[in-house]
């Protein structure tokens, strides 16, 4: 049987194993009456039943598989050797790349020399007689449990336990894999930035002011030395989300206190899936906004009043990233203020407070921490945003405050960095993972700034 | 509590004073509510507007 095939009999194997155990705890019992002299419930001994019969066999099938190949290749490379003599390594690599593309059908047959197609058959024959054996094995074993727990079965056997311990641990291995992919994925980046570092001073990359990241291909070249300060990117970063917050922050907010507070029950189901479309649209149309739309009427506009525009100006770029945003503001805000209590607006109407004055002094101030929060992550969508900027901003460093300028951002960077076929062993391209690491532990450090901030502010009234 | 109670007129005339200017402050914080959500459904409706 094929791998596939053997996994969908032991499913059904285990489903059968199911039956066989629930209506084993049943009968010891006498029937559907009896259960309560069970100690778990029937389909609890079920369950056990189809682990015991499932769990050993996937695991004998799972390294099985992991060893069959090699041990094939290895009695076959034996053969070759007999036919052929000896051959270095990497001429075997290729002989034996040969007898695998030839097994898996992708050769015609007759392409192949002579030697390499007995190899093929070999394997062939011998992973027939492995498959084989696997079989017999698995279902053997599987029977062979079902029979032994059937009759281990007992009104007293504690079943549940073992089930949800087998959860529990299925659980644990899920939230391993998670946070191991995590680690992962910070650890490539770190060693690729380490690897960085040794080419580059960290103190030139985080403090210098010039960014260049051109290496000379061959020593007599010339102009292109490479320079890596990075603050011009990370100024350029600063800028654009500064704008895009200016937009988002008073709207987002208002827009949240209008829906929350004073808006009709039938205007707020129109208005909010509304808003929340702007979160919708992909970031690349976004971009194109941006870049096509924005962009251009900004610069006429400033013709018209006698300021000097760039087309990809840090505004443009940073307009649309705020249009984007305000509804991820708005909703995080719009679901504080209604977490807010009603006694608290109340207790202020009381005393005479307006609508407004309620929601300034009392509401906002018992939502703040979420609020600050929700702000805090819309800053770090903010800095780790591409495609926005990718499209509209530009592509030279440059160290300005002045937002009608092109700047060029930290992720801009990272992308013409890695874009197209790289070299991965010179700074210019290692520049692109030291620039992700800072942008990662920026925005960490702003992910906990704002969960810190949201859980011991928060206030609970009940 | 050493002064003595104001009595109803008196805080009456105390609020009516402001009254004017606090309502003001009420009209146009709704006002730039409303705007608010108008201004991001116009972004919306200007997005589309350019996509076709």
């Amino acid at each position: 049987m094929t791998p596939a095939a053997l996994l969908l009999a032991l499913a059904i194997l285990s489903v059968g194993a199911f039956w066989i155990g629930k209506s084993r705890s049943l009968a010891l019992v006498g029937g559907p009456r009896g259960v309560r002299h069970l100690h778990s419930l029937p389909s609890h001994y079920g369950v056990m039943t189809a682990m015991w019969c499932a769990l050993p066999a996937l695991a004998v099938i799972g390294l099985w598989l992991a060893f069959q190949d090699a041990i094939i290749l290895r009695l076959v490379t034996g053969q070759l050797a007999d036919g052929a003599g000896e051959l270095p390594a990497n001429e075997l690599s290729l002989v034996l790349n040969d007898v695998r593309t030839l097994v898996a059908g992708n050769v015609a047959a007759n392409a192949a020399s002579a030697p390499v197609q007995a190899a093929a058959a070999e394997y062939l024959r011998l992973r027939g007689i492995s498959r084989m054996a696997l079989t017999v094995l698995v279902m053997v074993m599987a029977v062979c449990a079902v029979i032994l727990v059937r009759g281990r079965i007992t009104p007293g056997l504690r079943a549940r336990n073992g089930v949800e311990r087998v959860i529990e641990c299925l659980l644990i291995g899920c939230s391993t894999i998670a946070v191991f992919t995590t680690v992962g994925i910070v650890g490539s980046v770190a060693f690729e930035a380490l690897r960085f570092f040794q080419h580059v001073n960290p103190f030139d990359f985080l403090f210098g002011t010039s960014w260049s990241p051109q290496m000379a291909i061959r020593a007599d070249q010339v102009g292109s030395s490479g320079a890596f300060g990075a603050v011009p990117l990370f100024a350029g970063t600063a800028l654009i989300s500064l704008v895009a917050m200016l937009i988002a922050v008073p709207i987002g907010l208002y827009s949240a206190i209008y829906l929350a507070e004073y808006a009709h029950p039938r205007f707020r189901t129109w208005a909010k899936p509304l808003l929340e479309v702007l979160a919708g649209v992909p970031t690349v149309v976004y971009g194109f906004f941006a870049a096509l739309t924005i962009g251009p009427a900004l610069r006429g506009w400033g013709a018209g009043l006698g300021l000097d525009v760039a087309s990809e100006s840090a505004l443009a770029a940073g307009l649309v990233m705020g249009i984007m945003i305000i509804p991820f503001v708005s909703s995080l805000a719009d679901d504080m203020i209604s977490a807010v209590p009603q006694s608290l607006r109340d207790g202020a109407y009381a005393l005479g407070a307006t609508r407004s004055e309620t929601v300034k002094q009392v509401v906002l101030r018992a939502a703040l921490p979420g609020i600050v929060g929700g702000v805090l992550l819309a800053v770090s969508r903010a800095i780790g945003e591409t495609m926005i900027v990718v499209m509209a901003a530009g592509l030279a460093a440059n160290l300005t405050a002045n937002p009608l300028e092109a700047v060029t951002t930290v992720t801009v960077q990272i992308v013409t960095l890695l874009v197209g076929d790289q070299e991965f062993d010179s700074p210019k391209t290692l520049a692109a993972f030291a620039l992700g690491l800072v942008l990662f532990l920026v925005t960490l450090a702003l992910n906990v700034l704002a969960l810190h901030v949201v859980r011991k502010y928060r206030e609970r009234y009940e | 509590m050493n002064r003595p109670a104001r009595t109803a007129q008196e805080t009456q005339a105390i609020v009516a004073r402001s009254l004017r200017r606090r309502y003001r402050a009420e009209r146009r914080f709704r006002f730039y509510g409303l705007a608010a959500v108008l201004a991001g459904m116009a972004f919306l409706v200007y997005l589309f507007a350019v996509i076709f």
